[in-house]
């Protein structure tokens, strides 16, 4: 409630407005303390007395919340530009790694079709030492790429 | 004095103040690296020649090294973010 208070009366009255009633309010409790001593108007500066120095006192408070206020602004504002570069850089590097990745994967797909067209090209030499895999051969190579333990149904009748 | 000391202390809540901080949106990864990654292929029953085996070889190497690019990329990705993420703190 106290935090509400002072962030709403920080909010909503003009920064000015603090130093000037501290200012004020520790004019008035002067001047209030020396009128204590003139009979007359005795009755009135002790009055005035104690509430000039609340005024003041509220005056410091709330002008060193607006100066914190102020720097918090200030940082929030750093912060932010901070952050927004950060997320530019971290948007530049996103693209430029999904740039690369993209041109890696060409690459790649490119080796691979070259030796496809190299095994094509020797495919009747190659078939020429062993036309037929053997069945065990053939269920040991797919259990390897499934990476299965059990036995993967073979091509054997 | 006493009250001069409260008095102080009362002035000073005011200067109680907590860190400006603001959270950045955490990028979103490439989205070559969030594509769901394919099974090797494995031989098919009428694929019986050696020639056969070593197209599928290459096939699946293939997709090796495409994955391998992937995870590098991962790899990649990940330090690049954090470097910037620790440069905001």
């Amino acid at each position: 409630m106290f935090t509400f208070i002072v962030n709403h009366l920080l909010g909503n009255i003009p920064t000015w407005v603090w130093p000037f009633a501290a200012g004020g309010g520790l004019a008035v409790f002067v001047i209030a303390g020396i009128a204590s001593h003139i009979q007359p108007v005795r009755i009135y500066a002790l009055i005035a007395k104690p509430i000039a120095f609340i005024v003041f006192v509220l005056g410091v408070f709330f002008y060193g919340g607006a100066g914190v206020i102020a720097i918090q602004q200030q940082q929030l504002q750093e912060a932010q530009q901070k952050t927004q570069l950060a997320e530019q850089a971290a948007a530049d590097a996103t693209k430029q790694l999904s740039d690369a990745l993209a041109a890696n994967e060409h690459l790649v797909k490119g080796r691979g079709y070259g030796v496809t067209q190299i095994i094509t090209k020797d495919k009747a030499k190659i078939d020429a030492d062993c036309k037929k895999i053997n069945d065990d051969a053939w269920e040991d190579y797919n259990r390897a790429v499934k990476n299965s333990g059990s036995k993967i149904p073979g091509p054997k009748k | 004095m006493k009250r001069l000391i409260v008095i102080s202390l009362f002035l000073l809540s005011a200067c109680a103040s907590n860190k400006a901080q603001i959270i950045p949106n955490w990028p979103a990864a490439p989205a070559d690296l969030q594509e769901p990654v394919p099974d090797l292929t494995p031989l098919a029953p009428e694929q019986r020649n050696l020639s056969d085996l070593i197209e599928n070889s290459n096939e699946n190497y293939t997709q090796y090294y495409i994955l391998k690019e992937k995870f590098e990329g991962w790899q990649n990705w990940y330090n690049t973010q954090q470097k910037i993420w620790q440069g905001l703190q």
